[in-house]
């Protein structure tokens, strides 16, 4: 590696990198392992200052509590169908998209290569209004429209709150998975495509046997990222779910850990127990996916 | 072999007629796609345009046509002009932070050989943590008796800082806060840049005579980051405008942390006011437009240099 090179050459910077990175290291890591120690005492532990930073003897405990106390193990599994279906839908859509804008040439191909750049720019958090009014109501534009020129729109409502489907299409449909899909696809070389061709390979044929197996490093990293983007979402369900049932355990965590305002001090210990858990999942993705992750962000594998 | 640029779209298809079948394929593929796109974006998009206009409300029978009443009423209260300028500043804090920050930690990252993908893991971990939880610890780190920070400070010397609870230093930490969330991944979509630069182009500089790290890095890495640092830059502003998670555990928007997305969220989600908060909602959405097309803008001039 040619920094290694240059580091041989440079001791002190080469020492002074090393302080960098270890002190980055610590304010990444210093809050996780904070809420790790946290969740291994017992209250009045936690409270005491400074508080401890070796465990303590309350892990099992902790978390047993936290776990029985809010039905976390429920809520942990709406969570996994979420950040699953919003996974999948989103490396699906996201490839049909980008192969068909980037290997055909039709009219429109423009206007939904604009239409996609635009919703990367509109996030479901700033159309958090209209999107609701449609998850409450999927005729809700038409029966609008209608209105509009003086008339009622007699359908029934088509109601998407407390369910699965309203928890995931809103987070299905931004586009930045087709963007980096498309930059992938435009560096696959004109040769292979005419040597698919030469091989009498439809377009399906050239999607499922050429494409697909070359853009695997590339559904890692999406699948990684859009994992964690969905898993930590918050607004959304908590606007879209009034069913407890269907609560996520991002919900579950807010009512765990009490904000300032509620009067009573938070329980820190259990609280950070929940919060280690509710980590967990996304962490695990990370750590079982890094192999794949930031050569998947490459434009080409090399 | 540029990362994640914004290129123009290439016409990967020689110009001859392809067959109908074909075609037709090519055009179904992005059907899903589409159809999403309408029913979840476009069509709520023109509901919003018509609800800012009037002053609908949850369970109201009657909606009356306003006008521009709502855009008058809110650009002229000032709770939502401090929402505005707290967001502003919000973005100031956090957008070049986490640019120059997350390309610092992905160039020290990268100059590791072994230990690489124990850093690569390590400094994405807090992007795995979920703001809300986060939050709240750091409501706990920072707590002005309990909190190791303070606890660090007062050690050094300095005085107790109450960081949520000082009206002018809450948009600061809630800037420090989202900084510490978001660098991680920043630093990913550096590393996959940095990967993506062709080994000869450094061996060319140091013929050229550009052999020290501060030249090869302003006549390779700088320039050659460019679609990446620009893809970066727009990702981090658009998550700093959406601010909300951190306000919702830490402040519950009290004075000093009031920002866009919350305000819209009370507006639209507590007090019911969906005509009102819609007509916010615009607003906000022609601010992320417009830094966006700046953004696309500047974009175009950088990668074409």
């Amino acid at each position: 590696m040619r920094d290694a090179g240059m580091i041989e050459r440079a001791p002190l910077l080469n020492a002074l990198t090393h302080v960098l990175m270890i002190a980055g290291l610590l304010i990444a890591a210093f809050p996780i392992y904070v809420v790790f120690i946290a969740s291994t005492h017992d209250l009045p532990t936690v409270n005491r200052v400074p508080m401890p930073l070796w465990p303590g003897e309350h892990l099992v405990q902790n978390y047993t509590t936290v776990w029985n106390k809010s039905d976390f193990g429920a809520k942990m599994i709406n969570s996994l169908i979420v950040a699953t279906g919003v996974t999948i839908g989103k490396i699906t859509l996201a490839a049909l998209t980008a192969f068909s804008i980037v290997f055909f040439r039709y009219r429109a191909r423009m206007l939904i290569f604009w239409a996609i750049f635009i919703t990367l720019m509109l996030p479901l958090e700033v159309r958090i209004v209209p999107t609701y009014a449609v998850a409450a109501d999927v005729a809700e534009p038409l029966r609008w429209l209608v209105w509009l020129f003086g008339f009622e729109l007699g359908i029934a409502p088509i109601n998407l709150l407390n369910t699965y489907t309203g928890l995931i299409l809103p987070l299905v449909a931004t586009a930045t998975g087709t963007f980096l899909y498309r930059q992938f696809f435009l560096t696959i070389p004109d040769t292979l495509v005419e040597a698919a061709r030469m091989d009498g390979a439809g377009p399906l044929r050239f999607f499922r046997e050429h494409l697909l197996p070359l853009s695997r490093n590339n559904m890692a990293a999406l699948a990684t990222i859009m994992f964690v983007y969905a898993w930590n979402q918050y607004l959304w369900p908590l606007l879209i779910t009034t069913d407890a049932r269907m609560a996520t355990a991002t919900m579950q965590l807010q009512k765990i850990v009490p904000g300032p305002l509620f009067g009573q001090p938070p329980v820190w210990n259990e609280a950070m127990a929940a919060t280690l858990l509710v980590m967990v999942p996304p962490l695990l993705v990370v750590i079982f996916m890094q192999g794949a992750f930031v050569r998947g962000l490459v434009a080409t594998d090399k | 072999m540029t990362t994640l640029a914004l290129a123009p779209a290439i016409d990967r298809v020689p110009r001859r007629a392809r067959p109908v079948r074909e075609l037709l394929a090519g055009t179904l593929f992005v059907v899903p796609a589409t159809m999403l796109l309408l029913a979840i974006i476009l069509a709520p998009l023109l509901c919003l345009l018509i609800l800012s206009v009037t002053d609908y409300e949850i369970g109201a029978m009657q909606i009356r046509w306003l006008g521009l009443a709502n855009f008058e009423k809110a650009l002229s209260d000032p709770v939502f002009r401090r929402a505005m300028g707290n967001t502003l500043l919000y973005v100031a804090l956090v957008l070049p932070g986490g640019v120059f920050i997350g390309l610092l930690v992905a160039l020290l990252v990268h100059g590791r050989t072994r230990s690489r993908a124990f850093y690569e893991v390590a400094y994405f971990l807090p992007v795995t943590a979920t703001l809300i939880a986060m939050a709240a610890v750091w409501q706990f780190l920072l707590h002005p008796k309990l909190g190791p920070v303070n606890g660090l400070l007062k050690a050094a010397g300095f005085p107790e800082m109450a960081f949520i609870s000082e009206p002018s230093l809450l948009i600061p930490t809630l800037a420090a806060i989202g900084l510490w969330n978001l660098i991680g991944f920043n630093m990913i979509l550096f590393l996959a840049g940095l990967t993506a630069i062709p080994r000869d182009l450094y061996d060319a500089a140091e013929i050229d005579g550009a052999g020290g790290p501060i030249d090869r890095f302003l006549t390779v890495t700088w320039p050659q980051l460019a679609p990446t640092t620009m893809f970066v830059a727009v990702t981090t502003s658009i998550t700093a405008f959406k601010v909300f998670d951190t306000v919702a555990v830490l402040t519950r928007g009290r004075d000093g942390s009031e920002v866009l997305l919350y305000a819209i969220y009370l507006e639209g989600f507590q007090y019911f006011k969906i005509g009102y908060s819609a007509a916010l909602t615009v607003i906000f959405l022609a601010f992320m437009l417009a830094f966006s097309v700046f953004q696309a803008f500047q974009l175009d001039r950088k990668v074409h240099y």
